[in-house]
């Protein structure tokens, strides 16, 4: 059953929050934090979305130098700061896919898997890497729950950066076929993630 | 009457929303806070995806590099200021020279998310003292039109740039704003796949109504100065 908890799932928010706040002070300590905790996963959706480690790096640090420079514009309440600079980071990835679509000449290979550089981080937030798996485990598990259908149009929009009607096109489905996948889809994994005790905006009540 | 949409909110925060129909729904959404609310609970849920990839470490040089660059950018404006501290003491003509900083504070509009930013950004559309500046498009562009809004004296300005094709490979657009006798700024625009761009800019050296802003076509990565390829100029 779940391992997260309510109070559980609101913890870590408040602490993102104030070294969020330390960032927006000028704190480069606190974005190193930032950086320790989301960098992974950052690279790694980038890395999914774009193909190459060369992108996906770029990806990571425009990202995280957006995280510097906009700190202040993170609104409390609206929101988890994960969320908030995922969403940064998966903008950058999907506008790199599509400039790189839009040139003649394709400079990625989908089928190509990139070769990793075997440089790693040492990774020493040990907080941030058990909620890391802990996120991982629930979404994973919720996507397995889902209709094949549903996480196949979720998954080509959000890695895939494709809209409903290039989905539509893709896989030659009538496009409001689509659009009910997309939203029945995402429905349960609200419902899915909800019941685990999951509190999107991270208030604790 | 706007009807809400809520059935559209899940697609939009995936981002799997067309153009206009985005834009249909940023609109809405910044004026409905219901809504708003709503749509700010998709974007947590979809903010979960990411941890559904294989995850895999970014290389260590990445992390070295970027608390790099954030310290060069704190020394860069430390050295700006004091610039522009000695210039005014100097005469401002004489010791400021044309000098292109790419570090503008910029913020990207996306169709997802960042919904505030949006209402800040109609609020400035909508408020009596500001001002709009027609770009007109060169034969290198027939199709492109633009539009620039700014504060006269202010600091914010907003860009609205479409119809533009896409850059070749190897090619990006770049948007110049000059404010004699002081300094001019660059910034690259990401166009989406409409030929479309729009940003809202911070700047550093309040606007008026000579600053003078062009597009032109660059080499990928930008140029610290213009090239004759000018797609979009501001109409005198």
């Amino acid at each position: 059953m779940g391992v997260l908890s309510p109070r559980k799932s609101g913890r870590t928010a408040p602490e993102d929050e104030a070294l969020l706040a330390r960032v927006a002070a000028g704190d480069s300590s606190a974005l190193e934090t930032l950086y320790d905790r989301y960098a992974r996963v950052v690279y790694s959706t980038a890395l999914r979305i774009l193909g190459t480690a060369e992108l996906a790096e770029e990806v990571v640090q425009e990202a995280f130098w957006r995280v510097w420079r906009r700190s202040g514009t993170f609104q409390s309440g609206r929101g988890q700061v994960s969320s908030w600079i995922l969403g940064i980071a998966h903008n950058l990835a999907i506008d790199e896919l599509r400039r790189q679509r839009a040139r003649p000449i394709q400079v990625y290979d989908e089928e190509d898997r990139p070769v990793l550089r075997d440089m790693e981080d040492s990774r020493i937030d040990v907080a941030g890497a058990a909620l890391e798996e802990e996120q991982r485990r629930l979404i994973s598990a919720a996507l397995e729950q889902i209709p094949i259908e549903q996480r196949e149009a979720i998954e080509l929009a959000y890695f895939g950066g494709l809209s409903q009607s290039e989905i539509a096109a893709r896989l030659q489905n009538p496009l409001g076929t689509v659009k009910t996948r997309i939203r029945l889809g995402l429905q349960k994994l609200r419902d899915i993630l909800t019941a685990q005790g999951l509190q999107p905006l991270g208030l604790d009540e | 009457m706007n009807e809400h949409p809520h059935d559209s909110l899940p697609a939009f925060a995936l981002g799997a929303l067309d153009a206009d129909e985005a834009s249909q729904v940023i609109e809405h959404v910044s004026a409905c806070p219901t809504c708003r609310d709503d749509a700010d609970v998709w974007g947590a849920i979809v903010a979960l995806l990411p941890y559904s990839t294989p995850l895999h470490d970014p290389p260590a040089h990445l992390k070295r590099q970027l608390l790099g660059m954030i310290s060069a950018a704190a020394a860069t404006s430390r050295r700006a200021a004091h610039s522009r501290r000695l210039a005014r003491w100097l005469g401002a003509t004489a010791a400021l020279s044309l000098a292109v900083t790419l570090a503008l504070t910029l913020v990207m509009l996306d169709t997802r998310g960042q919904l505030d930013e949006d209402q800040r950004i109609m609020q400035f559309l909508a408020a009596p003292e500001t001002v709009g500046k027609p770009l007109a498009p060169t034969s290198l562009a027939p199709g492109a039109r633009g539009k620039m809004y700014m504060r006269l004296g202010g600091r914010q300005a907003m860009l609205l740039v479409a119809g533009l094709p896409q850059p070749e490979a190897g090619k990006t657009y770049q948007c110049w704003f000059a404010s004699p006798p002081h300094q001019t700024w660059a910034v690259t625009l990401n166009l989406d796949r409409d030929g479309a761009a729009r940003l809202f800019l911070d700047v550093r050296e309040p606007l008026d109504k000579s600053t003078q802003v062009m597009v032109t076509l660059e080499p990928s990565g930008g140029s610290s100065k213009p090239s004759n390829a000018v797609v979009l100029a501001a109409q005198r």
